[in-house]
């Protein structure tokens, strides 16, 4: 009957909703290529490439901070009551875990300047091939948010299991190498740390499905335990 | 499908003031609502919101027999308020209304003093208690009490807009009502006078039982415990689409139409 | 985009003027109509003597010096024996106070008459030709000027000497005749009013009701006059007339202040109800729902708040409509009222005059003078008029303050 989204009654309250989706795609996108930039630093020993994700962060800073505004303005100025009011409530949320994932990728990459010179003979494979995964989760978990989709955010989530076996497999495989010889255990729990960073990216983006099902439920539901 | 809400269990599970079953109301030939089935929460407020024309101030006017004043308006269905039909043969309309008393759109208050507006009521239904005392609780219940006390002689057509909605309010809970039925009464009214208005019914509700018809949907998210929504279908009759506690309906409405209204997207 | 502005000025300023216009004739023909009443109940009259007072003189003492005694033998001098007898029979002349003897000769002996009137105008502006054909005219009078609404006008009963004229009875019976309408017309009217606006179903018998009282009120009045002699003076004339409660003396067969009263309640009783249901209807309908709303039944709502918020609309049509019947004429003619009552009514049993009849009846009569004093009788029937319209105002603007509260 009435659809709503073409009705021409909220024109401009929608076209604000779909600038802020808009700007909360921008922000995602940014996110993901600090955390992809800050592990080809680590990779490529790339000293500039660390520095230049390190420089990113005030950016991600800026993004949160301007859609943060943008939805407190259409809080208090539209009173957005049931879906359009959860979609904001999400939003918020949302550029929160962006927000942290890009603080993950400011640790990655302060890990890959002090690396730089080091050699790496154990584990770099497997923390590209994490790095990959998280950071596809990111962009679909967004995804989904943007369009609303329960099921694709249902279905981005589940690849988090993966990414936690991973993590545990570089877990083991570096605890091995820390055990063959004592020299290792710098390098090895550097590397460490930057898996456990990746490892928490697939948290985040599994808190956006979260956030996903909140949105088009308005059932809070807890997807990290499923 | 407008079934759906009716088939809810009483809203919040509370003993019920008020119940509606099957009401129909037609003027003339018109079918003004249809089959309208749900029960009121006593000592809670209930908004009924939803387009012009959706009925809904039907629906309230049928809860008191105020319908009847329109001389075309037929009511068919029940409404059982303490037992009874009020609708029955034997009930007299002037005794429900005395116990549904009714607060309207514009503040209406008699041509008369401020004393007067609040005894009238009283001494007609045959009051014998002591005038002063009723006078004075009526409009300290009505928070009208410190701004008026001084002027009771003077006109109630002399106070501002909210001053005297609230008179009116304070009229309708002399004569000791159980319901108060509200049409839209803050519609006439500035936002300050209308908050003031909104924080008197949560107070009410601690004694009375509220039902409000609202076009301001704020003002139903803010004040009410459960909310109705009312369309019309393609013959302009009213229908109950969706009725339930008013923070699911405005965060995680159950029906699409009510989502499309609440959040402004048809109405 | 304001190209036609001046044109729009120009067209405001011209029905402006065209409203003026309106309301200047109005006033215009209304002061002219004052003007020439003012103009014919004012002036110079000449007055004959049938005897000279002077001739009247005894002993060279003049006729207003004489005493009692005197007086009467002057009289005695110059009336009949009959009317002398007359005279003592009524009270003996002895017994009667020096003046009343003197005002006696002066009307029975003296005898002055007016012999010619003029105007107002004519006696302020042309003084000089009035006093010429005066002199011509009537050699022996004299000149003086009169005005024909004096107290003794409106004391008097009526005569058929124009200058002993009074309008005593005609008041009475305006007065007499306008109570009994009022009493009749208000109650029934307003009470058909509330019925009408209040119960009344919307059925076919009750449209057609409302559109014959709609046609009544554009009914002549005269037909109101023919109903009424048919109703009231005849069929109803043992009521009447006070026959059949033992009063009246029989004399009127119901041409009686009754009948009339009851006519002109017939004639107002359309615009009075019309005019009620109006008022009734612009009470706003919030107040009777509030009423309601409070549990006060149909009858308490209409006595508390319709009535009350209704009434000084009522009452003004109610005056506007009183106002009409006191100048109806044509009715009373019908009715028949008498032309020449030198009785006053005593009650809504006797035969009676009313002010427009008495001034009616002035104009058709042969003598000039009448005329004058048919022009002070309007005087008397504008100032009463105006007198009831401000008490009924009065009143209604303090019933309109008592009902406001403040």
């Amino acid at each position: 009957m009435v659809n709503g989204e073409s009705s021409p009654l909220r024109g401009q309250f929608d076209l604000s909703m779909e600038q802020l989706k808009r700007a909360l795609l921008v922000m995602g996108q940014q996110v993901e290529r600090s955390i992809r930039g800050s592990v080809n630093a680590l990779g490529q020993h790339d000293m500039n490439a660390a520095v230049t994700v390190l420089s990113q962060e005030a950016d991600v800073n800026r993004m949160h901070h301007d859609i943060d505004d943008s939805c407190l303005r259409l809080l208090a100025t539209e009173q957005p009551v049931a879906t359009d009011l959860r979609q904001i409530v999400g939003t918020l949320n949302v550029i929160g875990q962006l927000e942290r994932i890009g603080d993950l990728a400011v640790h990655v990459a302060s890990v890959a300047q002090r690396l730089a010179p080091e050699q790496f003979s154990r584990g770099m494979n497997a923390i590209m091939q994490m790095a990959d995964d998280v950071c596809a989760m990111v962009g679909d978990s967004l995804q989904a948010f943007v369009s609303q989709d329960a099921a694709m955010a249902e279905q981005v989530s589940a690849r988090d299991h993966k990414v936690d076996e991973v993590y545990a497999n570089i877990f083991r495989d570096l605890l091995s190498f820390m055990m063959e010889d004592a020299g290792n255990i710098a390098q090895a729990s550097s590397l460490l740390f930057v898996a456990k960073q990746l490892e928490r990216v697939g948290d985040h983006s599994t808190n956006i499905c979260e956030a996903v099902i909140f949105v088009t439920t308005g059932k809070h539901v807890d997807l990290n335990r499923a | 499908m407008n079934t759906h809400a009716a088939d809810l269990p009483v809203p919040g599970a509370e003993a019920s003031a008020l119940s509606l079953t099957g009401l129909n109301v037609y003027y003339g030939a018109f079918q003004a609502v249809r089959e309208i089935s749900m029960n009121f929460g006593t000592r809670r407020i209930t908004a009924l919101i939803g387009p012009s024309g959706c009925g809904k101030s039907t629906v309230l006017r049928s809860m008191n027999r105020m319908n009847e004043l329109v001389p075309t308006a037929r009511t068919e269905g029940v409404v059982t308020f303490q037992g009874r039909n009020i609708y029955d043969a034997d009930v007299d309309p002037v005794e429900v209304r005395r116990r549904i008393g009714m607060v309207f759109q514009k503040p209406n208050p008699f041509p008369k003093s401020i004393y007067d507006n609040i005894a009238w009521g009283a001494r007609i239904n045959g009051y014998t208690g002591s005038m002063d005392e009723l006078v004075e609780q009526s409009l300290r219940r009505a928070a009208l009490w410190d701004e008026v006390k001084d002027k009771l002689a003077d006109s109630g057509l002399g106070l501002s807009g909210g001053q005297q909605q609230r008179l009116c309010i304070a009229r309708a809970i002399a004569v000791h009502p159980e319901i108060i039925l509200m049409d839209e009464p803050c519609s006439a009214l500035d936002p300050i006078a209308t908050l003031r208005i909104e924080d008197l019914m949560r107070e009410l509700a601690a004694q009375y039982t509220i039902i409000i018809v609202t076009h301001n949907m704020q003002q139903a998210a803010r004040v009410s415990d459960y909310t109705a929504f009312f369309m019309m279908d393609e013959d302009r009759s009213g229908y109950l689409v969706e009725y339930g506690p008013t923070g699911r309906i405005f965060t995680n409405p159950d029906e699409k139409r009510t989502e499309d209204y609440i959040s402004g997207r048809f109405g | 985009m304001s190209a036609n502005l001046p044109a729009r000025h120009r067209a405001g300023l011209l029905w402006r003027l065209v409203f003026h216009l309106a309301t200047a004739v109005a006033i215009v023909m209304l002061t002219a109509l004052l003007l020439t009443i003012v103009n014919r109940a004012f002036g110079l009259v000449a007055i004959e003597n049938a005897i000279d007072p002077a001739e009247l003189a005894r002993d060279g003492v003049p006729l207003e010096r004489m005493d009692g005694a005197a007086l009467t033998a002057v009289l005695a001098d110059h009336v009949s024996r009959g009317l002398l007898r007359r005279f003592e029979r009524d009270q003996p002349l002895a017994e009667r106070g020096r003046d009343e003897v003197y005002n006696l000769v002066v009307e029975r002996v003296v005898d002055p008459s007016v012999v010619q009137a003029w105007s107002l105008w004519d006696s302020l502006f042309r003084r000089r030709a009035v006093v010429a054909e005066a002199m011509s005219r009537h050699p022996g009078a004299r000149l003086v000027f009169r005005s024909w609404l004096t107290g003794s006008f409106i004391a008097d009963a009526q005569s058929s000497i124009p200058e002993d004229a009074g309008v005593r009875a005609a008041i009475k019976g305006s007065l007499g005749t306008i109570l009994i309408t009022i009493l009749f017309a208000f109650p029934v009217g307003v009470g058909a009013a509330i019925y009408l606006e209040e119960y009344a179903r919307d059925n076919r018998l009750n449209r057609i009701i409302q559109t014959n009282i709609n046609n009544l009120s554009g009914v002549p009045s005269i037909i109101y006059g023919m109903l009424g002699l048919t109703v009231f003076v005849r069929a109803m004339e043992p009521v009447t007339s006070g026959a059949l409660f033992g009063l009246g003396d029989g004399s009127a067969n119901g041409r009686t202040i009754l009948s009339a009263g009851l006519t002109l309640g017939l004639l107002i009783l359309p615009v009075i109800i019309i005019n009620a249901q109006e008022a009734i209807k612009a009470v706003p309908d919030s107040l009777r729902q509030s009423s309601y709303g409070l549990g006060a039944t149909k009858w308490q709502t209409i006595r508390h708040h319709v009535l009350p918020s209704s009434l000084d609309r009522i009452l003004t049509g109610t005056i506007l409509a009183t106002s009409r019947a006191i100048g109806e004429t044509a009715p009373m003619v019908v009715v028949g009222a008498s032309t020449l009552v030198t009785l006053d009514p005593t009650g809504p049993f006797s035969k009676f005059t009313t002010l427009p009849i008495q001034i009616y009846q002035w104009t058709a009569r042969p003598q000039a003078e009448f005329r004058n004093a048919a022009a002070a009788a309007i005087l008397v029937l504008l100032v009463l008029l105006l007198t009831l319209n401000a008490t009924a105002i009065l009143l209604r603007n303090y019933h309109a303050r008592k009902q406001v509260g403040a």
